[in-house]
């Protein structure tokens, strides 16, 4: 080819070739994301929260809600997260505390009243619809006892786009089969209580509060997590292998009540 | 989209510099241009929580230039121009949620953009006369180069790393991230628009060296960073007459 010729198509040469490079380079978007810190691991999952509302000194307590409970401990035990408010002596634990402000916040005026995810009623369907929502935010926690205390790290999970609601976590101590009497229960004296809320882990220099302490507010990511160290102390009559963590997450009405989220135990 | 107005400048290009491929009269040039570029990125925050810093960004262009000279003293000088940056910018965003509750996050980012630029340049120029000056300034010109520029964001890669810390109730939080995206185009914008100042020397009767500022007036990033930033570039080059 002559050099005029070459120096004719040279320009539209080039720009083939520069287009080309420039277009084969535009490759779809891979985005990794690998994250080292300091939370725990959160699974995003649902769990219902199931309280019953009881009292020691409750006859119909210790009667069919004994069994009532036993029974959901028996179906939803190993699955969602089962707590027993209580009223009357649990051996020095904190737990009139909490049954007066479940009763105020729910307006709960009878004993035994079963309750799940802070609704007045509970059933099957309600514990299914809420496994299969989608998860707004769930929890996880490390649990130790040391020097007359229980501390308990939580780190608190994310899982959507949120805005404008502030999001709350409620550390409860519960302590399975504390002995304690029990009207109504053919064990009197000796009734064994089951999962029952006894504290909750409070923030150091935070007073207790029924229903948790805010960890998010604003616009929220989805991926976006919180660590919240709280501790409760620990009565040297409770067995340490039979305390835990349920973690009601909560977030408000415009009275100001609690509004159910989501709920986390180890089982 | 952006594969759509690439390939439609590259067409009209083509179909362009094709006619003039015919038979290019005596008043019509085109050359090859290359540089070196020098971005001094300036920063607007959109979110009064975020600071910006730290950023350099050094890069080279090249691609091909046609002038067609209006009169003995002005010229129209169409460039079609591929150049390339790398650079790090580092943001700081801090807000305070509630009175319990605040959250800072550091990112750094390091960038990588390919661009598309297509300058549309006015030039005024001078010839020199030659006066027994010796042969390189024979036959040359002195030119000022002023015009709109528009650039395309055709290929980007960003890796960030980033520290998001959460202070609750004086407890701290940190959440480190890493992101690479070998596309970064929810970073930066698919086009931008400024304009281009510079001169140009021409000598030996084909050789030219130029210099040019460039400002941008859009932004480059998409403002959902809670920043924008805006080109700020000098560029040094070479370039060769063809024909």
């Amino acid at each position: 080819m002559k050099l005029k010729n070459m120096k004719r198509f040279a320009p539209v040469a080039a720009l083939f070739l520069m287009g080309s490079v420039a277009l084969t380079s535009c490759q779809k978007e891979v985005v990794v994301d690998e994250t080292s810190s300091d939370f725990l691991e959160v699974k995003e999952s649902n769990s219902s929260f199931l309280a019953k509302h009881t009292g020691t000194w409750c006859a119909p307590c210790g009667g069919w809600g004994f069994t009532t409970f036993q029974s959901q401990i028996d179906t939803y035990g190993d699955s969602e997260v089962l707590v027993a408010v209580v009223s009357g002596s649990l051996g020095g634990a904190n737990n009139e505390y909490f049954f007066d402000a479940y009763a105020s916040a729910l307006d709960i005026s009878a004993t035994p009243t079963f309750h799940a995810n802070l609704g007045k009623t509970t059933s099957g369907a309600l514990v299914a619809d809420h496994k299969a929502a989608p998860v707004v935010a769930n929890s996880n926690y490390d649990l130790t006892i040391v020097d007359g205390k229980i501390k308990v790290k939580t780190t608190t999970k994310f899982f959507q786009d949120l805005s404008g609601e502030d999001y709350y976590i409620a550390p409860y101590i519960i302590v399975n089969n504390i002995v304690a009497d029990q009207a109504g229960n053919p064990d009197g004296a000796n009734t064994v209580h089951k999962k029952s809320l006894v504290d909750i882990a409070t923030p150091v220099g935070l007073d207790d509060n029924a229903f948790g302490y805010k960890i998010a507010s604003g616009d929220i990511r989805n991926g976006y997590r919180v660590n919240l160290e709280a501790e409760a102390d620990f009565n040297p009559s409770w067995n340490e292998s039979d305390v835990s963590v349920a973690i009601l997450i909560t977030k408000r009405d415009a009275n100001g009540k609690p509004v159910f989220v989501n709920a986390f135990t180890k089982h | 989209m952006k594969y759509l107005v690439a390939l439609g400048v590259l067409f009209t290009s083509v179909a362009v510099f094709g006619q003039f491929g015919q038979r290019i009269p005596g008043d019509h040039s085109w050359g090859l241009k290359a540089s070196f570029n020098y971005y001094l990125p300036s920063y607007k925050v959109t979110d009064e929580a975020t600071e910006i810093s730290n950023n350099n960004n050094t890069g080279y262009g090249g691609g091909i230039y046609y002038k067609y000279d209006i009169n003995d003293l002005f010229s129209f000088q169409p460039e079609v121009i591929f150049a390339n940056r790398s650079g790090s910018v580092t943001s700081v965003s801090s807000r305070e949620v509630d009175t319990a509750i605040s959250i800072t996050e550091t990112s750094i980012s390091n960038l990588a953009q390919t661009t598309f630029e297509i300058p549309l340049n006015f030039k005024m120029r001078w010839d020199f006369i030659a006066r027994h000056l010796g042969a390189w300034k024979s036959n040359s010109t002195f030119g000022i180069v002023t015009g709109p520029r528009f650039v395309f964001n055709m290929a980007s890669s960003r890796t960030a790393s980033s520290s998001e810390v959460t202070t609750l109730y004086g407890q701290q939080s940190t959440e480190v991230r890493e992101i690479s995206a070998t596309n970064a185009s929810d970073y930066f914008s698919l086009l931008s628009f400024g304009w281009n100042v510079g001169v140009d020397y021409e000598f030996a009767g084909r050789m030219i060296i130029f210099g040019n500022y460039y400002r941008g007036f859009t932004s480059m990033n998409k403002s959902d960073f809670g920043f924008k930033s805006f080109d700020n570039r000098f560029e040094i080059g070479l370039g060769i007459k063809i024909y």
